[in-house]
């Protein structure tokens, strides 16, 4: 176990930097813009005057490494500036946004799990027949369909045409789960279908691996189970190890995916205020959202070394007496 | 090399096979089983006609180098061939009852329950994310039918049974925290739970040390002699089927070319391709520095046979008549078999 | 002076790489077939087919055209909302779909490989340095860092190749790095003791057709992904814009329509889709073939 901290610990001293490296690399990509800043915000017609507080208020007269410095300081403390646009405060923006994309994302994850699991395990019971090969049509259909096209497809068969869910009208899940859920649904599947993909296929190829590939399989039959049992009991166990890694470093292209999917569907998430922002060139409200988003994307990568550690029994319980 | 004598093991009374249902004498006929795997490089013809028998009681050991086909023989006998396309055919006869050409339905009736098997390396048989005790007691849970409180405690006997001390305790390791030679008692207590007939040992000891060798190998004759078994014992090791063979049949390329009983084996050897095997066993008589009479070659490819005897290559005696037709397995005098032209 | 067994100098880049297509070829693979045919198809028919075939024009058309259904007034397969015909523009917008597509990855390839093999190669703080560049870029959301990149160096064609080349770099540089490490152990002692002072230039030579295989092998689908995302970065505005077509951004026009012309969104997303699928299919035929 202490084998196991130890691991854990070196992990997050090396992506702590990592995350701050990636914050450092957006600070100078979002300072990319030729041109003066207060300027494009405030239009042509602003004067010298009004520029000139611009420019105090954002500490734009400063040079780049000290602006960088003073951003990661307030940072630390939870201030993440103001909006060029709506003067709010970026971070209780990024707070009021953060639960919608949440949701989006647990229930992009929920609908591909509860759909690649029994598909891959029916596909590992009979490799290279009708399951199997439907599982993988599907899966390839899910590589394939841009997101941002499948949601407007969703959106018309299922809102526009059989009208079982509404097309617009977002209603927060703490005040009617039924309503939040019935808008949530069509993002849900756009968001998860691409990961349907992913997940049955990783978890498919690696059963099929151990099936015929591991030993253990062989001392399993010999004691009499059914292959379903063997199947469950002992194969799809062992696949969740690299199903839970998949999971994990797959958080970013969720979060990407997410992007687009709020801007399709209107919901007013983190992502849809990370392309509203970018196109305004609101600079601290993207500095802002990339930071949360990368330190979510390192988090996660590291909560799933731990849920790998932890779930190894290998790790867990040392070597030999 | 003598025949090695084993301490007693004491086993309780509802551990073994009932009084009443023990069968006959003769648990396994196989007779003429032949496997092919059915591959795009063309057809692997893995086992050409074997036949031999196993007695209640009785060690038959089949011997011979690795790609011989001794291992896809001992795993026919259980249906746990593992690949898709392979076509069998002869017979395998169990206590009277055919086994060939079953569905996996029926191969489960007697998977762990008539015939148990105890696989090579104990490392990768056993499941690396399940603890011991549980691995066993699913055995049972499923083929004997028991609780699952009295699987857990059926379980630890059997560990007891074994020879892992603080088996209570063992029963909650996961296989990596044991030694190479308790993970092996493991997998014995699992053939053992279902209360076989038959023992299949598939290369018991080649992944062990030898002193952990000898040690299990002590374990299996013990188990043998309380159960009343059947073993087949699966090696490459000629030294270790005349410790502890009955009978012994002699494969390659995948058929056997020698069979007889031990003693007999010991007194006069036929078929060249055994004489060779013999005198590369190195002797603790021999003198230091003594020339090491190896096998030169390789087995043939069992895509590729070539015509007539396969051992011919490699065979110091071979005349023209072994390259054009293969010898059959037959025996001038009772109890000795051989397949070769010009024995010895 | 014998040669070690082990060991082949001076293995020839052709000889190498004829041995592997000669076993894609000798299979006959309709499975790779199809979809590389379907491409070769689309291709053409997006840089040819509008002269070719005397399309209309895929801009400035008449308003009073907009959003007609398949087959009306000699649009095969109806008009955007401005009046022009959807089949032709959406085989130009193609254009900058494969454009991009082909050349970001291309320059993916280029860049990332030589750096990879340096990095492999020479080792130490060059070593590490790409490691770590490469473990900071994948903090980044692939979509957003492209995202940012595009939008804030200006919405271009030219600067999304450069947003999507930057995406493309780390798989390419890993990939050579491994492969250059493996070569680096093996072929490096035996080069040393035999040809002396020209291990470097041999050890080079010996590099790259190894490492080919391997790129090849993740070619097809790192195009495909960056297909996808270019297409996602224009409809996202962050592309290509109008009056400029590409598949993301008619798309894009065309959510505005969704009930009442629905073809704006299905016909350019069926390219993309068709395109991309293929693309997909080809890639899997090629891992199976070309990996180890």
């Amino acid at each position: 176990m202490n084998q196991a901290l130890q691991i854990i610990w070196r992990r997050a001293i090396h992506l702590v930097p990592v995350a701050l490296a990636a914050t450092f690399v957006s600070f100078l990509l979002v300072n990319l813009q030729q041109g003066n800043t207060a300027l494009a915000v405030l239009g042509t017609s602003a004067t010298p005057e009004s520029i000139h507080q611009f420019d105090l208020k954002y500490g734009l007269n400063h040079s780049l490494l000290y602006r960088y410095f003073s951003w990661l300081w307030q940072a630390l403390h939870g201030h993440l500036g103001y909006s060029y646009q709506t003067q709010q405060s970026v971070a209780s923006e990024i707070v009021q946004r953060f639960p919608v994309t949440l949701e989006l994302i647990c229930l992009g994850i929920f609908l591909a799990v509860i759909t690649a699991v029994p598909a891959s395990i029916l596909a590992a019971r009979r490799p290279m027949k009708a399951a199997d090969w439907m599982g993988r049509g599907v899966a390839m259909v899910g590589f394939s369909m841009p997101g941002f096209v499948l949601g407007p497809l969703l959106l018309l068969v299922f809102a526009v045409k059989l009208k079982i869910v509404p097309s617009v009208g977002f209603v927060p899940i703490t005040q009617n789960l039924w309503q939040n859920l019935r808008i949530m649904i069509l993002p849900g599947v756009a968001l998860g279908f691409a990961f349907f993909a992913t997940y049955s296929r990783i978890l498919r190829g690696d059963m099929v691996d151990q099936l015929y590939g591991e030993e253990y399989v062989l001392t399993a039959r010999s004691k009499g189970l059914s292959e379903w049992r063997v199947l469950i009991r002992h194969v799809f166990k062992n696949s969740l190890f690299s199903f839970i890694t998949v999971l994990g470093t797959n958080v970013g292209v969720l979060i990407g995916g997410a992007v687009v999917t709020e801007t399709v569907f209107n919901l007013a998430g983190m992502g849809g205020l990370l392309n509203s922002s970018v196109q305004q060139k609101d600079s601290p409200v993207v500095q802002g959202l990339v930071g949360v988003i990368c330190l979510s994307v390192v988090v996660a990568n590291l909560l799933t070394d731990i849920a790998y550690l932890l779930l190894d029994p290998r790790v867990r319980y040392g070597s030999a007496h | 090399m003598n025949q090695v004598r084993t301490p007693e093991i004491e086993v309780p009374s509802h551990l073994l096979p009932d009084a009443e249902a023990s069968g006959g004498e003769r648990l396994i006929e196989v007779r003429d089983l032949h496997v092919t795997f059915r591959q795009k490089a063309g057809d692997v013809h893995a086992v050409r006609g074997v036949s031999f028998e196993l007695t209640r009681g009785k060690t038959f050991v089949l011997v011979g180098e690795s790609g011989s086909g001794k291992s896809v023989t001992a795993r026919s006998i259980l249906g746990l061939v593992p690949s898709n396309s392979f076509s069998s055919s002869g017979s395998i006869r169990f206590d009277g009852e055919e086994l060939l050409g079953r569905s996996e339905k029926e191969w489960r009736a007697i998977r762990g329950r008539g015939i148990g098997i105890v696989f090579q390396d104990p490392t990768r048989s056993l499941n690396p994310t399940i603890r011991v005790g549980a691995q066993i007691a699913e055995g049972v849970h499923e083929t004997l039918g028991l609780s699952r409180d009295d699987a857990s405690k059926r379980a630890i006997e059997l560990l007891d049974l074994v020879g892992i001390p603080f088996a209570a305790e063992r029963a909650h390791d996961y296989p990596h925290q044991l030694s190479g030679g308790m993970r092996q008692r493991v997998m014995m207590a699992i053939a053992i739970s279902g209360k076989p007939k038959v023992l299949i040992a598939d290369e018991p000891t080649t992944a062990l040390d030898v002193t952990t060798q000898a040690q299990i190998m002590e374990l299996l004759q013990g188990l043998q002699r309380e159960f009343d078994m059947g073993l087949l014992l699966i090696t490459h090791d000629m030294g270790l089927a005349f410790s502890y063979g009955d009978e012994i049949g002699v494969m390659y390329a995948g058929r056997i070319v020698e069979r007889a009983a031990a003693q007999t084996l010991r007194r006069r050897v036929r078929m060249p391709y055994t004489r060779g095997l013999l005198d590369s066993v190195p002797r603790i008589t021999d003198t230091p520095h003594s020339v090491f009479p190896a096998l030169s070659g390789r087995p043939p490819d069992a895509s590729h046979l070539p015509a007539g005897c396969p051992f011919a290559p490699r065979c110091r005696y071979a005349q023209d008549r072994c390259r054009e037709a293969e010898p059959p397995l037959a025996g001038d005098e009772p109890g000795q078999e051989y397949a070769c032209w010009f024995p010895l | 002076m014998a040669l070690p067994t082990e060991a082949v100098p001076l293995r020839r880049f052709g000889a190498l790489l004829d041995g592997r297509a000669r076993s894609i070829r000798l299979k006959g693979n309709l499975a790779m077939m199809i979809p590389l045919g379907i491409l070769l198809l689309m291709v053409l028919a997006c840089f040819f087919g509008p002269a070719l075939f005397h399309l209309p024009a895929y801009q400035d058309g008449n308003l009073a055209n907009a959003n007609l259904g398949l087959g009306q007034q000699g649009h095969l397969l109806g008009t955007d909302p401005l009046g022009n015909d959807l089949l032709s523009r959406s085989l130009v917008g193609g254009r900058v779909s494969i454009e991009v597509g082909l050349g970001a990855t291309l320059a993916g390839v280029l860049i990332g490989s030589n750096l990879g093999m340096l990095a492999g190669y020479f080792g130490g703080a060059l070593d590490t340095a790409l490691m770590r560049l490469i473990d900071v870029q994948l903090a980044f959301p692939a979509l957003i860092l492209a995202l940012i990149i595009a939008e804030y160096l200006g919405p271009s064609e030219f600067h999304e190749g450069i947003a999507l080349t930057v995406l493309s770099v780390p798989n390419y540089a890993r990939l050579s790095r491994a492969g250059t490490l493996r070569i680096r152990e093996r072929e490096f002692v035996v080069a040393t003791r035999i040809m002396g002072a020209r291990r470097r230039h041999i050890t080079l030579r010996h590099i790259y057709p190894n490492i080919v295989p391997s790129l090849i092998t993740i070619f097809p689908i790192t195009v495909s992904v960056v297909m996808l995302v270019e297409a996602t970065l224009s409809f996202l505005g962050a592309g290509i814009r109008p009056p400029a077509p590409s598949w993301g951004n008619m798309v894009y026009a065309g959510t505005q329509y969704l009930e009442t012309a629905p073809i704006n969104v299905i016909v350019p997303g069926a390219f993309l889709f068709v395109t991309v699928c293929c693309l997909n299919l080809v890639g899997e035929q090629v891992r199976a073939r070309f990996g180890r």
